[in-house]
Order: C-alpha cells, then sequence, then structure tokens
C-alpha cells in the first residue's frame, strides 16, 4: 500500500511541473508534414526569428533523447507558438499522431537567433525541406520593421509534398519560387541550381542579403554561392543534439578560428550549434569539414 | 517547486527526512550529484537549474591545455542509450580557473572538477593548479574516458598505472580526491583497490561503457571515431553489478553512477551499497532530472518511515 501511494505521488509529482505547453493543433500540411500550435505563454514571449525549442516526445525512455524544431512563428501576446515538421523517424512519428489538448513538455527558446539586417534592398531566403520554418518569422520580423523591402523566398524538395508553406509567405507579400527534384513543382532541378540563377540575373548584388536553412550539404552549397557572388549569407544550422542547452558538446560544428586569439598552430575550433547558433555567419563555418 | 507545495501536506505530518551524506572529506546536502561531461560547467543548466538544490556537480573534464575535440558525428541514441565520442574538448585548466570558476562560486554548490591527462606528470600538474581554488570541493580523477587514446584509457585498465596516477594526484592536491573508473575491465576489483591504496578518498563507478552503431544504408559507423562511450537507462544494470562489486572490495565511499533517471534507480545503487549517485545523460531527457529525483527521493523516504537516507545504504537483502 505504501509503495502504491508513493508511486501515484511520484507520477503526480513528476507530470505536473514538465508538461507545460498545450497542444491547440496538430495538422497535415502535406504527406508527411505537420504543423503543431502549442500554447505555452512562457516561452512564446521569449521567442524570436531562428530560436528553437525542444519538445520531450514520450515520458517513457523511447525515444530517450528531446527533439529539437525551430519556432516557426510565435504570437507572444496570446501565448501560442508554432512548429513545422517532417515525420522521419520514431520521435517525429510519435508527434504526430498527438492530438488536441495533450500537453507536451517544452524547452525554449533556445539559440541565439536572427539579427534582423540593416538596410539591404534586397533579401533573399533560401530553404530546403523543412528549413523554411527557420525563416517564416524572419520574414515577418523584417517586414514589421521595414516596409516595402523586397524579400523572395527560393524553396526546394524532392516533389511538391515537400514544399510547404508557402501560402504564409505569399500572403505577407513575399515572392516565392519553387524547385523541385522531379519537377512535380517549379523549376526542375535544386535549390543551388535555382539561387545559382537568380544570383547570376541580378546585376546589382551589392545589397542583397541572403539567409538560408536546410541539410548541411544544401547549406554548404548555398555558402560557397554567397562567397563567389561576395553577398553576405547567414545560415541557420540542425544538427543531432543531446542536451540542447550547451552542456555536452555533442552537436558542434567546426569554425574557423578568430584570427585575434590565432595560436601557433592553429587550433580547431568547434562551437555549439544549439547555443553558439544556430544562426552563423556563412563565412564562419568551415564547410570543408561537412 | 510546485511540487515542493504540493507535498507539503505530508511534510507537516512527519518530519523531514535527512538526505545528507559524507563521502570521505566531503559534506553533500544530498546524495545527487551531475556528472561529468553532462552539466557543462554548470552554467549552462544554471537558467533551468537550482543548483544550489544539487548534492554536487562536477564539471567536464579538464586538461592541461584546452582540447577541440573529435570530428562529428560525436552522438547517436541507441536503444534506451546515448553513444558519445565527445573527445574530451575543453576549455583546459586555466581558462576554467579563470573563467568558469569564478562564476560558479556565485552558487553555494559543492563543484567537483574531473581531471584527465595524457601522462601522469599531466594528472599531477592539472591537480597542482586547481588544488585550493576558491569555490572548488574536491578532484574526480577520470583514469577511464574510452574514446580519446591518450585519454587515460590506458592508465584505467590496469591497477598499476592507475596506482602511479592516483598516487601522484594525491601528492599534488590536499581537495578531496575521487577516483571515477572505467567499466572497460574484466575485473574491476583490483584497480578499485589500488585506488584505494593510493589514496583515493572515494571512487565514482563508472563511465561509459564502451560500444558502436552502425547506419545500415550507408554501412558507416554512426560515429567518427566508430566506437565510443554508451550511457543512459541501457547501462543500468551492468555499472549496478560493478558497483556492487566494488563497495565490496574497498573500504571507501563508492559513488553510482549509470543509467540513473529516477529516483527507483538512485535507490537500487544506494542499497547496492553506493553512499552517493551521479545523473548523467538523464539531464539530457530533462533538465530537472537531478532535482526531481531528490524531491522523489525525499518522499520515498517519508512514505517508508526512513528518517536518513544512510539508513538504506548496503541493505541489500540476502534474498
Ligand atoms: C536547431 C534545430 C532545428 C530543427 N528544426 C526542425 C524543424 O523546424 N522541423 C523539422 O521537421 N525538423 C527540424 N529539425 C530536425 C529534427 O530535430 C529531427 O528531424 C528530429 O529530431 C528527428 O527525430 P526522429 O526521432 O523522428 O528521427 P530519428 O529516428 O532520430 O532519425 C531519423 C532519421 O533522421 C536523421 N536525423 C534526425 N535528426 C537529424 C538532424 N538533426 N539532422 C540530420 N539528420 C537527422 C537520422 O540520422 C535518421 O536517419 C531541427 C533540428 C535542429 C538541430
Ligand atoms: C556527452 C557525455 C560526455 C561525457 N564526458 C565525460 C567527461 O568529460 N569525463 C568523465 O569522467 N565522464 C564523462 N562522461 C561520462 C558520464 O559522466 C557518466 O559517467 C556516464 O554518462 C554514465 O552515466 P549516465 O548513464 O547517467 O549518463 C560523459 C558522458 C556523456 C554522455
Ligand atoms: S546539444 Fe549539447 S552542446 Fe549542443
Amino acid at each position: 500500500m505504501q509503495g502504491e501511494i508513493y508511486n501515484i505521488l511520484r507520477i503526480v509529482k513528476r507530470i505536473l511541473p514538465e508538461m507545460k505547453a498545450t497542444v491547440v493543433y496538430n495538422k497535415v500540411l502535406s504527406q508527411g508534414y505537420f504543423r503543431m500550435r502549442l500554447q505555452c505563454p512562457e516561452v512564446s514571449s521569449e521567442a524570436r526569428p531562428g530560436t528553437f525549442l525542444t519538445l520531450r516526445v514520450s515520458e517513457l525512455r523511447e525515444p530517450l533523447l528531446r527533439r529539437p524544431f525551430t519556432i516557426y512563428t510565435y504570437d507572444a501576446d496570446s501565448g501560442w507558438l508554432d512548429i513545422v515538421y517532417k515525420v522521419v523517424g520514431v520521435g517525429t512519428w510519435l508527434m504526430s499522431e498527438v492530438g488536441e489538448g495533450e500537453k507536451l513538455d517544452i524547452l525554449g527558446p533556445l539559440g541565439n537567433g536572427f539579427t534582423i539586417p540593416g538596410n539591404e534592398s534586397k533579401i533573399l531566403l533560401a530553404a530546403g525541406g523543412t528549413g523554411v520554418a527557420a525563416l517564416y518569422s524572419l520574414a515577418q520580423s523584417i517586414l514589421a520593421q521595414r516596409h516595402g523591402v523586397e524579400i523572395t523566398l527560393l524553396t526546394g524538395g524532392a516533389g511538391s509534398q515537400d514544399i510547404i508553406c508557402v501560402d504564409d509567405f505569399e500572403e505577407m507579400g513575399v515572392q516565392v519560387l519553387v524547385a523541385t527534384e522531379d519537377g512535380s513543382m517549379g523549376e526542375m532541378g535544386l535549390l543551388t541550381d535555382l539561387l545559382g540563377d537568380q544570383l547570376e540575373g541580378s546585376l546589382e548584388t551589392d545589397d542583397v542579403e541572403l539567409f538560408s536553412a536546410g541539410p548541411k550539404e544544401m547549406l554548404k552549397k548555398v555558402a560557397r554561392l554567397a562567397e563567389a557572388y561576395s553577398i553576405p549569407c547567414t545560415v541557420s544550422l540542425e544538427g543531432r543534439m543531446g542536451c540542447g542547452i550547451g552542456a555536452c558538446l555533442g552537436c558542434v560544428i567546426r569554425v574557423f578560428p578568430d584570427p585575434l586569439d590565432a595560436v601557433i598552430p592553429p587550433m580547431t575550433v568547434y562551437r555549439r550549434i544549439c547555443r553558439d547558433g544556430p544562426v552563423f555567419d556563412a563565412a564562419e563555418i568551415d564547410w570543408d569539414s561537412i | 517547486m510546485i511540487r515542493v507545495e504540493e507535498m507539503s501536506d505530508i511534510d507537516s505530518v512527519k518530519t523531514k527526512p535527512n538526505l545528507e551524506v559524507t563521502i570521505g572529506p566531503l559534506e553533500l546536502s544530498n546524495p545527487v550529484i551531475a556528472a561529468s561531461g553532462t552539466f557543462g560547467y554548470g552554467l549552462e543548466f544554471s537558467d533551468q537549474v537550482d543548483l544550489c538544490r544539487l548534492g554536487g556537480l562536477v564539471v567536464k573534464g579538464l586538461s592541461l591545455e584546452p582540447r577541440p575535440g573529435n570530428p562529428q558525428p560525436r552522438l547517436a541514441e541507441t536503444t534506451a542509450g546515448l553513444l558519445n565520442s565527445i573527445g574530451l574538448q575543453n576549455v583546459g585548466v586555466r581558462a576554467f580557473l579563470e573563467e568558469k570558476l569564478p562564476e560558479l562560486a556565485d552558487y553555494d554548490c559543492c563543484v567537483l572538477a574531473n581531471i584527465f591527462g595524457e601522462s601522469p606528470e599531466e594528472y599531477m600538474r592539472v591537480a597542482e593548479m586547481l588544488d585550493g581554488a576558491e569555490g572548488l570541493s574536491g578532484l574526480e580523477v577520470n583514469v577511464s574516458c574510452p574514446n580519446v587514446k591518450e585519454g587515460g584509457a590506458q592508465f584505467g585498465t590496469d591497477p598499476q598505472k592507475t596506482r602511479e596516477v592516483v598516487a601522484g594526484v594525491r601528492k599534488a592536491t590536499r581537495m578531496p580526491v575521487i577516483v571515477k573508473l572505467s567499466p572497460n575491465v574484466s575485473d574491476i576489483r583490483p584497480i578499485a583497490r589500488a585506488a584505494e591504496e593510493a589514496g583515493a578518498d572515494a571512487l565514482s563507478v563508472s563511465n561509459t561503457f564502451l560500444g558502436m552503431a552502425i547506419d545500415v544504408e550507408t554501412r558507416r559507423p554512426r560515429l567518427s571515431t566508430v566506437t565510443g562511450g554508451l550511457s543512459g537507462p541501457a547501462i543500468k544494470p551492468l555499472a549496478l553489478r560493478l558497483v556492487w562489486e566494488t563497495v565490496n572490495a574497498v573500504n571507501i565511499p563508492v559513488i553510482g553512477v549509470g543509467g540513473i533517471v529516477s529516483a527507483e534507480d538512485a535507490l537500487e545503487y544506494i542499497i547496492a551499497g553506493a553512499h552517493a549517485i551521479q545523473i548523467g545523460t538523464a539531464n539530457f531527457m530533462d533538465p530537472l532530472a537531478c532535482i526531481n529525483i531528490v524531491d522523489e527521493l525525499e518522499t520515498y523516504l517519508l512514505e517508508h518511515g526512513i528518517q536518513d537516507i544512510s539508513e538504506l545504504r548496503g541493505t541489500l537483502a540476502e534474498k
């Protein structure tokens, strides 16, 4: 009997304080892609473009680790925030099964987020797959601060089912260009082909600024293009995470050492995607290490 | 926090049990310690966790010079476990003393420095530099990191080498010395005895178990170093066995480490004879894991009418 009471108390105690966010909805966007709205004033009031949260998918031990997701958009006044995710494994599959009203343990906002750019007349956003999630609230913030700035979103994926959230951008007045590998939507080809064409086509690249998010291999190509055309480029990186708060050093990315504290011979420098990032200046990253 | 208020009805009925423990020269407010490498330098968790409520925290392993660590990928999740090959990335002992420790001193928390070296001399140097540092309560000597060749695997798998390292550190410091053993040995007892004889005040058992995982699509190993250290719930029965064996082999206190995510897990170690326990991977699942376990231990003691956690230690029934 004593043991039973202890168990009940233990379960109540464990679950209460951790279940912070309530699921408002969890709806299908396209095959395998979902958008989840979470009511969580503590996190949405602190959110900024480019920050992320980690979510404990299961109270059990499978999957063991929390899963990181970019905060797609948020409304601090109403206390909600949205994430957009693709089902790729057991964690995201369990998430897709979560229903309205259920509670989830979330931790955030985490990471540095974007710095809203200064006076560029043209902003290019380049998103691969769910990378688009990192760029929507950035576009919202830029437009809120600087009316009339021209923003173009280039987004790419394997097929039309991988092109998500386009309507949200268009409603804001962002021009959207799409590339799919199978040609089922927009141009046939890779996002980076589309970006190359854009950069080639715009004669005046002086006041263009590029922001990109997606798989690392794609970002590597994007960064190389930006370098070739000498335009400033900011990337939001993803990586396998342990803690998500800068403690385990599991998520690091190799960067060039700061020339100011250069040691001889030069030391390899790793920075934490979760705490020093996920947003980095593309010129900082040692892309050859990827 | 919320939960403390919820428990107040019970608290008022019975007297608060005592969670304080003594580990050789160290006195801790409770037996729950955050494990090295999973809690950064403590500061990373200070937004989420009231560090003062921890029994103690062990910082990321420190070496004489800063170390960059291993290439990616460094982490791979396995069934109920986590493989890591961080490669002992750390800021080095000087930066720790100048930048991290002064900030940690703001918290009333028992801070232990985990140290390692490539030679017995380096272990000694690091220990000397940390000796008497303000805000530091003791050292944990990692003779057992399985990731990096120089990281100490050669010391922790051999009683003679373990003795040499521990004796050196013992000479270099007046601080409490805890030796953290490797599980990757055929018999842990001779190594535990060697550490005890060389002057260790306590032993942590254990570090991560060597393991590996393969991506069958690419046929590549999931870690850049092919093999790495396994932690998390998957290793608990293995580490528990080692703790029980060690407790029966030495006369100094043993700290149980491996796969603890709940108070039940912690209690198993204490019943097997551990004076305290460390929480590693569970901090990643829930940053409040340590604090939750402290609260749950208190509840358990209340519910079982046990006044002092030490009453439970080493009470494994015969069958
Ligand atoms: C800062 C950050 C922000 C993110 N934002 C989003 C987002 O907004 N929307 C979204 O859908 N996803 C996002 N991700 C990726 C997301 O976290 C993973 O897809 C998710 O953790 C997969 O969990 P799972 O259990 O379903 O898959 P698992 O079973 O863990 O893995 C399934 C497969 O996916 C691969 N994989 C898993 N995680 C990653 C990763 N981080 N990088 C590369 N490959 C991976 C695995 O290697 C495996 O092949 C983000 C990741 C980070 C680090
Ligand atoms: C990411 C990571 C880094 C670690 N780094 C260290 C380290 O620097 N020094 C050390 O002695 N142990 C290190 N460990 C081992 C842990 O302190 C602990 O012994 C081990 O993880 C088993 O406990 P757990 O199952 O509770 O995680 C590390 C473990 C992990 C998961
Ligand atoms: S995930 Fe732990 S340091 Fe980034």
